[in-house]
């Protein structure tokens, strides 16, 4: 059977899943405004999160509850409504990019950087890096102990490692997944 | 059915074999630090993807 008018990836999950691992990885866009998943998922992600941030950008109540839908994470319902929607005002879609990096070794997977086009500190590129280098600096000793934790009970740690941990299963990613991840996190 | 008669020499085998060949990967130098890299990919070494730091703390 052709598969004409099919949109979409499934990749490789049924409904339950496929939803919960996008509602997961649009929470992290939205909290991290980047993230780095296989190709397919941000792409697939890239679709639902361009369409949230269009509705966002009306900032109506109505508009809110539709994309509550979705976004069940009341702080980033609130970030994506409160800063990263303003940042957009302008801008008639295309609100995210998708770079593409080397393939994972192991699976040789595809992977991506999914990001918004305008990210925190405005047409501010390498002092934005330089930024998230101390960031990360200071947070490596805090984060990096319940992270080992999270991936060795594949539990709960701070939050950071919590959310990493809980988002694994799904997205199959390893301990080198959680650093840049807990890294954009705060 | 179609079967065939005789078995394929190794001769004819290999002569069809001969065309199986790898293609090698279309490899590019980063503009930046001249590392190989894939095209439409942001640079493994230096992090940087047209002009731009894309992977944070990989710059060199």
């Amino acid at each position: 059977m052709s598969r004409h008018l099919n949109a979409g990836r499934k990749l490789g999950r049924n409904t339950g899943h496929r939803k919960a691992l996008l509602r997961n990885l649009i929470r992290s866009v939205i909290l991290s405004e980047s993230i780095r998943t296989t190709t397919a998922k941000a792409k697939e992600t890239r679709r639902v999160v361009e369409k949230l941030v269009t509705k966002a950008r009306v900032g109506t109540l109505a508009a809110r509850r539709l994309v509550h839908r979705t976004v069940r994470d009341q702080a980033a319902l609130a970030k994506l409504f409160d800063t990263i929607a303003p940042r957009f005002k302008e801008r008639p879609g295309g609100y995210t990019r998708v770079i593409h990096l080397q393939n994972r070794p192991g699976d040789n997977a595809p992977m991506a950087i999914l990001e918004f086009v305008e990210r925190t500190p405005k047409g501010e590129e390498p002092k934005e890096s330089g930024e998230e280098k101390k960031k990360a600096a200071g947070k490596k000793p805090a984060e990096k102990k319940p992270a080992k934790k999270a991936k060795a009970a594949e539990g709960g740690g701070d939050q950071g490692a919590g959310e990493t941990a809980e988002k694994k299963p799904a997205k199959q990613k390893k301990a080198k997944k959680e650093k840049p991840e807990g890294e954009g996190e705060k | 059915m179609g079967v065939p008669k005789k078995r394929t020499s190794r001769q004819k085998r290999d002569q069809r074999r001969a065309h199986w060949k790898a293609t090698a990967p279309n490899v590019g130098a980063c503009p930046k630090c001249g590392e190989p890299i894939l095209p439409h990919r942001a640079c493994p070494k230096c992090g940087e993807y047209q002009g731009r730091a894309v992977i944070e703390g990989k710059e060199d």
